[in-house]
């Protein structure tokens, strides 16, 4: 119960804590929008329009435009119509060579011959004005060059011409002169004109009636005027503001609003701060006709739109939709910034409500961030750079807007009026402000909490630290450059299509004034046009999406398939690890553990073999161990049943020689007796000896020592034996130090051993020669002597009970080669002979031990630096 | 001097020899031919000390070695084929004063028993006049103050230079000192060579001090590095 709730707190706080933020982001942009605007005027028509700056530039405009009908000259105007919101549809009034214009549509309908057909394709190939990136100039320089042009053809085909191209683009031109000395176009426009009843108007000229909408009045077009009052003729109600110019004969303005009259003029003096510009001001000059005008105009309190469906048209047409529009935006732009407010009150609540419960919240991050943890990096890298990729398109277009917004101000839409749209607008790039800054936070979050947690196990596939062997880290090195080059194209190819989108909306943009969206496909192709590519290549819109679509599906699909082979070869490698790792042990001698690899690892033959191979090896290992012990245990054995004896042959043979009165010759045979009793016993001893040691039961202690002081020591206790010879001994010892790792007592049988030999089987009076070299980082000992018998070449010396002389009549047992052989090889030594004619070389070496110093083994206690390793083998 | 040896072992002819030698020495000998036998002649009898078989029926050598222990204090040489160090080191733990591998020397045997029965009977109470003038190591002892080396509470006849080698190592047991410092040490000036001359002195000390020179207990050789006094 107390979970569910502590869940529902969490979730309730995250919830807040989000739509909080989400609607601040969101309103943020429309609100700044706004509060831009505070200051332009915008504003003042929230609640009457007619207080709007607007209202006020289109009254004035629009007093210009009548005393240009009073006084029958020329009108220069800007948006001239007040008959409708969308100025592309209808056009009136006269155009400067006097020909009436219409609708586009009714032109083509009435476009019967020929010329008129070649004038509409003529026109209709005249370029638009996209083409001259809006440099208005160059535009109308080539407009008026393809007019003569077309002047020309026209005559040519003896048409009169009666077409141009304000027909065509009228709703890009701002210019249009019109002449209203040409009554019968005057009566056209005027007729149009007064359709607009939210503008009620009369113009009387030299006291004459010329024309009015107003009721009661219409009618009497043409006669004169008595002075009469036409805002008495309307309902005040209805019509709440009124304007008279020289009604008094004084060239200036009175305007009512609402039973009060308004100060029009303020000082006097027009200046860009003033809020009419009629005329009146003391610095504004006015034709000489225009004092014999006399102008009349009443706004609608409530304008509406005047819907017309002409007889020979095919359209209806809207009337007074510049004031019904001016009414319906301010009131839109208040109702906006009411919902914008409470918006951003909500927003704020919940924002506050999400801080008292942020507790409740962690939990919810939290687990969000769990969520998050437990997707592996790379889906997660993906799905951020498809969504960059689609939102940088999608947004582009309206956070460009906002980019066109900061860099022209608020302002810069005051005359466009189109306030709804606007805002609409900005209400969307708010959304995706709020998509990117979700995005921006969730990229964050996942970096802060999962950073360390973080599972990328495609990435990991390309680590190649943990490996031990070259060649597993060759093997994934491989393709670790295909994949990091795949990855790079698809993260280019990104940021292309990003560019790319970015740059086309930016040019639209630029091109439409931040407008339209209907304009994609010709910019699509205007684009193309401007790469070069044909035009029929393109295909439109479509195509250009497809094809980055393609593009990347094929290097998507591309990677994954590296990925996949990466990860077998990464298993690969693991598994030839782990073969060479088993391989390693084996070859130290570890057999009884087998190698399991994964079930459909590439290397299943080979585990297989060597598993087998160990298994044989291990088998044949332990009958070798078992019968070598066996032989141990039987040399045991057998010596010692023979020690037993033997103990009493020589206690009895002393017995014996401590007898007296014996006869002289048998005293020598007790002395013979004696003797051999004495070598049997060295025999028993050297064949225990020498079995232990070749069945490696023989217990070694290795240390540092001095090769060269236990030669010395060597020599000095067999000094007696080797003075007592007739032989020479020649030493060649250094007296630096030569450390080795070996054990002195076992090295010391060996060089007694050796020496013995040389001692025993040298010939008579020869010498001896004992030397100690350093040869490749080893230590070379070498005793060389001149057998007294003839060697025979083939034969192994080391082998057991092997001899020079065959006879076996001598002293020794056969066995000191075979056991200084093993005591080398068991302290890590190498022995070998070499006969020469009568020269028999015993070389005996030892890897130098680097480790060891003089000052180490010199006081016997090797404390720190090698370490004195005791190795006791279990007997 | 009619002190009395137990000898046991299964070989009848081994006790046989080894009683013969001790009694022309002028010991007296008492036979056992296995391990419950010597227990009983050992509870019968007075001896002064045990020659004892490892391996004998019934009751084997260390068995019968450490029932003898519970009791009896007196000197106890175990005779055993096993040359291993391992068996040497069982026997010598478990309560043998001395250890004799077969086949043995009868005069070391002779010699061993001689040591053994002197310092049980006439230095067995001495050890209360151990003074600090006084270095004992196992069967040696040197006295600082008269510059003499006793074994078995015998004095050693010793040259002044092996007095000299004897008192450095008898100061300095167990510790491994090279040839070349044994020399600049008793000689008092640097040595040229000196393994030979260290070592002729060390033999002739060895053959005065030891049981068997042969197989030094005392002064050994630590191959390739120098020699010691071996702690007893």
């Amino acid at each position: 119960m107390d979970t569910k709730w502590k869940k529902g707190n969490a979730i309730c706080s995250f919830l807040a804590f989000v739509t909080g933020l989400t609607l601040l982001v969101i309103n943020m942009v429309p609100a700044a929008g706004m509060a831009a605007a505070f200051g332009t005027g915008i504003f003042e028509g929230q609640q009457d329009y007619q207080e709007s700056e607007e209202f006020r530039y289109l009254i004035g405009e629009r007093l210009s435009e009548l005393m240009g009908v009073a006084t029958g000259g020329k009108a220069y105007s800007g948006y001239f119509s007040d008959s409708t919101g969308e100025p592309s549809e209808v056009r009136i009034g006269e155009a400067q060579n006097g020909a009436p214009l219409a609708q586009e549509e009714t032109v083509v309908e009435e476009s019967a011959d020929y010329a008129d057909a070649i004038a509409a394709d003529f026109w209709s190939n005249v370029e638009g004005p996209e083409a001259f990136d809006g440099n208005w100039d160059d535009y109308q320089a080539y407009l008026a060059e393809q007019q003569a042009y077309y002047d020309e053809m026209m005559a040519e085909y003896g048409s009169d011409g009666t077409y141009d191209y304000t027909g065509y683009y009228g709703g890009y031109s701002d210019y249009y002169n019109y002449n209203f000395g040409d009554e019968e176009s005057r009566d056209a426009y005027m007729a149009d004109v007064a359709q607009n009843k939210n503008l009620r108007y009369a113009v009387i000229y030299q006291n004459k009636l010329l024309y009015s909408n107003i009721e009661g009045f219409a009618e009497s077009a043409g006669e004169e005027w008595k002075g009469e009052d036409f805002a008495e003729a309307l309902d005040e109600a209805a019509y709440n503001f009124t304007l008279w110019y020289n009604r008094a004969g004084d060239g200036k303005v009175q305007i009512v609003k609402d039973g009060h009259e308004e100060n029009v003029y303020g000082d006097g003096i027009y200046s860009d701060a003033s809020r009419w510009r009629v005329p009146g001001y003391a610095n504004f000059t006015i034709g000489e006709s225009c004092k014999d005008a006399v102008i009349f105009l009443a706004a609608a309190r409530y304008p509406q739109l005047y819907l017309v469906r002409k007889d020979g048209t095919s359209s209806i047409t809207k009337y007074g939709g510049s004031l019904y529009r001016m009414r319906w935006n301010a009131l839109y732009l208040s109702r906006a910034a009411e919902k914008i407010t409470i918006f951003m009150t909500a927003g704020l609540i919940l924002l506050a409500i999400a801080f008292l419960m942020r507790k409740s919240r962690r939990r919810a991050v939290e687990w969000i961030a769990g969520v998050f943890g437990k997707v592996c990096l790379e889906i997660k890298l993906l799905l951020l750079l498809v969504m960059i990729v689609l939102f940088v398109g999608m947004s582009a277009g309206a956070l460009g807007q906002l980019g066109w917004w900061l860099r022209n101000g608020f302002s810069y839409y005051n005359w466009s009026g189109d306030y709804i749209h606007e805002m609409k607008r900005l209400i969307k790039a708010g959304g995706y402000l709020a998509i990117w800054f979700w995005l921006v936070c969730l990229v964050v979050l996942d970096w802060r909490m999962n950073r360390k947690r973080q599972k990328t196990p495609l990435f990991d596939l390309l680590k190649v630290k943990d490996f031990k062997y070259p060649i597993q880290k060759r093997l994934v090195r491989r393709q670790r450059l295909t994949l990091i080059a795949e990855l790079s194209l698809i993260v280019l190819f990104a940021v292309g299509v990003c560019v790319l989108w970015l740059l086309t909306e930016e040019y639209m943009n630029y091109l439409t004034g931040g407008y339209s969206y209907s304009y994609t496909y010709d910019v699509y192709e205007a684009m193309a046009e401007d790469l070069g590519y044909p035009l029929e290549l393109v295909g439109g819109h479509m195509a250009w999406m497809l094809m980055p679509c393609v593009v990347f599906a094929a290097l998507f699909g591309f990677t994954m398939i590296t990925f996949c082979s990466l990860k077998k070869n990464y298993r690969l490698a693991v598994d030839i690890g782990a073969l060479t790792d088993q391989i390693l042990a084996v070859r130290e001698g570890n057999l009884t553990e087998e190698l399991t690899l994964s079930e459909e690892t590439d290397l299943r033959e080979a585990a297989d073999n060597l598993n087998q191979i160990q298994k044989g090896m291990e088998t044949a290992l332990r009958e070798q161990m078992k019968s070598e012990r066996m032989k141990v245990d039987l040399v045991t054995n057998v010596s010692h049943d023979i020690k037993t004896p033997l103990t009493s042959i020589i206690s009895y043979a002393e017995l014996l020689r401590q007898e007296e009165g014996l006869p002289q010759h048998v005293k020598e045979y007790i002395q013979i007796l004696g003797e051999k009793a004495e070598r049997l016993r060295g025999i028993v001893q050297d064949v225990f000896e020498i079995s232990k040691a070749t069945s490696g039961q023989l217990p070694i202690q290795m240390e540092v020592l001095d090769l060269g002081k236990l030669l010395r020591q060597t020599l000095a206790d067999m000094n007696d034996q080797i003075s007592q010879s007739s032989l020479i001994m020649k030493t060649a010892i250094p007296e630096t130090p030569v450390p080795v790792f070996a054990d002195g007592q076992r090295l010391y049988r060996v060089f007694q051993n050796l020496l013995q030999n040389a001692l025993r089987y040298s010939l008579e009076g020869s010498r001896i020669y004992l030397t100690l070299t350093g040869e490749d980082g080893r230590a070379v000992v070498r005793v060389k002597n001149t057998s007294s018998v003839e060697l025979t070449d083939s034969k192994d010396f080391t082998e057991r009970f092997v001899r020079g002389d065959a006879s076996r009549t001598d002293g020794g047992s056969g066995l000191g080669l075979s056991i200084a052989k093993s005591f080398t090889e068991v302290c890590g030594g190498s022995l070998t002979v070499e006969t020469d004619a009568d020269l028999f070389t015993v070389t005996v070496s030892f890897p130098v031990s680097g480790q060891g110093t003089a000052a180490d083994w010199q006081t016997g206690a090797a404390g720190e630096g090698p370490e004195p390793r005791t190795e006791v083998e279990p007997v | 001097m009619d002190a009395c040896v137990l000898v046991v072992d299964d070989d009848r002819e081994i006790v046989r020899a080894i009683a013969l030698l001790l009694e022309k020495e002028g010991y007296r000998v008492l036979k056992a031919y296995d391990g419950m036998e010597a227990l009983r002649i050992l509870a019968e009898a007075e001896v002064q000390l045990i020659i004892m078989d490892v391996m004998m029926p019934k009751l084997d050598g260390l068995s019968a070695m450490m029932k003898i222990r519970e009791r009896k204090n007196l000197p106890i040489i175990v005779l055993s084929a096993k040359t291993e160090d391992t068996d040497k080191i069982l026997g010598l733990s478990m309560g043998a004063d001395d250890y004799v591998a077969k086949p043995f020397n009868p005069q070391e045997l002779a010699a061993r028993v001689k040591s053994q029965l002197r310092r049980y009977t006439l230095l067995g109470g001495i050890h209360a006049q151990n003074e600090e003038d006084e270095i004992v190591n196992g069967r040696l002892c040197y006295r600082l103050r008269e510059r003499t080396l006793y074994a078995d509470g015998e004095p050693v006849r010793l040259t002044a230079t092996e007095t000299k080698i004897m008192e450095l190592l008898m100061k300095n047991r167990g510790r491994i000192f090279p040839a070349e410092e044994i020399y600049e040490r008793v000689w008092e000036e640097p040595s040229f060579s000196p393994e030979n001359t260290v070592m002729v002195h060390i033999r002739h000390i060895r053959e005065k001090i030891e049981l068997n020179p042969k197989e030094p207990e005392y002064i050994k050789v630590v191959w390739g590095i120098g020699y010691k006094m071996e702690k007893r």
